[in-house]
């Protein structure tokens, strides 16, 4: 009997995992609902190519035709108000209910906002949809001035893309050093010094206190009480899971779906894929939930194939990528403070890696525009083999030397 | 039949693959094992070179998305790739490959 699968969430991951039933031979009936008025796009040009004036079409991850030759129900702006996973059903927000075999959560992601006077102001702005990209693009005027609170990727991105515009940009900073959290400080200051080169003004160790403005923003103002004009600011400040209708219907969340490798989530026939789902166990890591293309992609497919009853598991060193001015910058594993470092290459070259140990393996790199490289070092990590930190360490020996067949 | 020059022999070693820019076009020649291929050097899924990406048994896989690529028919053989990559003849005439662009 042909069952129905809804899939709730039209992002990367909820488009991919219609896309990956259908390529795996589903016959299923797919409903694909999101509230965005857009078809699903992808998310990270939308901090680059998108702020730079590029149209969201080079985002879009099919065109109209593919849903309607594909048979997927797509339904844009469509709230989904409650599940219910007794009755197997879930209600819209105009009260009509849909039953469903198999539900797949793939509500992503909002902006954490800052509780912090002037907050509501015209001219504050947050970034997570095409809407949002597109509102903030019209401000990047030459010479506005942009202040970005936040130095985390989101942030640096906006700041380099403002830059690019001809925006004067101040990025504020709460922590002593950017990226701390994620790279434990490695890549920090050098990141900083690659947006001051570009004339950012980077401000560590800065605590915005509130936001002025009749209406609209016109200042920020700093813990000590001193402020700096602005005439956009950005509230980059991370993200939160939108897990509360599952935590509603009972499903088990923790700033995210807590979901097993293969994408369960604690109650039956409830799947959670993307930015919203946290991952109890993947590779060497624990409770992960993983903000990235990649991850949006794996679950996917291997929610596609769990449904389908197809064995697949989402595993290995996660990956991730930025990019700034003119530097691509990806991250797999993770690189924590305490971990060994050993650079491979000239760090103060284009293109170098650092790789962080931890307990003889390789637990984290950095890979400063050297993509070519991730297919081994991924190879490297996801065996978790006892790796050699001189050899690592030697530009002149190839990775693959490295590799234990 | 439009033959260009696209590189010497010696530019791309076996297993490496290499830009090249040939009527504006970019493109990426591969030496598989002393055998030439050329495909368009741009990704179809995001703008990424493909002379950036990692070449193995004959597939390239682009470094930004992993998107894997057979380098001999540009079919698009995993990842988040459904477009095929245009590919073009090329043959060595002395030190020189050709590509034919038509």
């Amino acid at each position: 009997m042909k069952q129905r699968v809804i899939i709730i969430g039209a992002g990367q991951s909820g488009a991919r995992t219609a896309a990956a039933l259908r390529k795996q031979g589903s016959t299923d009936e797919i409903l694909l609902i999101g509230d965005e008025v857009d078809l699903p796009y992808e998310r990270p040009p939308l901090s680059k190519d998108i702020l730079a004036g590029a149209p969201l079409s080079g985002a879009v991850i099919f065109p109209s035709e593919y849903y309607a030759e594909h048979d997927i129900d797509v339904r844009v702006d469509t709230r989904v108000s409650a599940i219910e996973p007794a009755s197997q059903q879930i209600e819209l927000a105009d009260s009509s209910r849909l039953a469903y075999d198999q539900l797949v959560l793939a509500t992503g992601l909002r902006a954490r906002r800052l509780d912090i006077p002037g907050a509501e102001l015209d001219g504050v702005l947050t970034l997570r949809t095409a809407q949002d990209s597109t509102r903030l693009c019209a401000r990047l005027m030459p010479n506005a001035r942009v202040v970005v609170l936040g130095g985390g990727f989101l942030g640096l991105e906006i700041a380099a893309a403002a830059v690019k515009r001809g925006c004067a940009v101040t990025v504020v900073e709460s922590a002593a050093v950017l990226l701390g959290r994620i790279l434990g400080g490695f890549l920090g200051e050098s990141l900083a010094q690659l947006h001051r080169s570009h004339g950012v003004d980077v401000r560590t160790n800065a605590r915005v206190n509130a936001i002025e403005g009749q209406g609209s923003v016109s200042a920020i103002m700093f813990e000590d009480g001193t402020t700096i004009p602005a005439d956009t600011v950005v509230v980059a400040v991370g993200a939160l899971a939108n897990d509360a209708l599952a935590r509603a219907a009972g499903v088990e969340c923790a700033d995210g779906v807590l979901v097993d490798a293969h994408t369960r989530s604690s109650v039956g026939g409830i799947y959670a894929v993307g930015d919203v789902a946290r991952q109890r166990e993947r590779w060497s890591l624990m409770d992960v939930r993983l903000e990235s293309w990649e991850n949006a992609e794996s679950q996917a497919q291997a929610a596609a194939r769990t449904i389908l009853g197809v064995p697949a598991t989402v595993d290995g060193a996660p990956w991730f990528w930025t990019d700034q001015y003119d530097q691509n910058i990806q991250i797999l594993g993770s690189c924590e403070p305490d971990d060994a470092v050993v650079v491979r290459g000239d760090a103060t070259a284009p293109s170098w890696c650092a790789f962080f140990v931890r307990r003889g393996r390789l637990h984290g790199a950095v890979l400063m525009n050297a993509g070519r490289e991730r297919r081994i070092v991924r190879q490297i990590m996801d065996a978790r083999q006892i790796v050699d930190c001189g050899a690592l360490a030697d530009f002149g020996r190839p990775l693959k030397s490295l590799v234990i067949a | 039949m439009a033959w260009k020059a696209m590189a010497r022999v010696t530019d791309v070693e076996p297993g490496a693959v290499k830009a090249c820019q040939v009527d504006n076009v970019p493109l990426a020649l591969y030496n598989l094992d002393g055998e030439f291929f050329a495909t368009h050097d741009i990704c179809t899924h995001a703008h990424a070179c493909l002379s950036d990406g990692y070449l193995e048994d004959g597939k390239i896989e682009c470094p930004m998305h992993q998107g894997v690529f057979d380098v001999r028919t540009g079919n698009a053989v995993s990842g988040p790739v459904d477009i095929n990559v245009q590919t073009f003849a090329v043959r060595v005439e002395g030190d020189d490959v050709l590509v034919n662009m038509d």
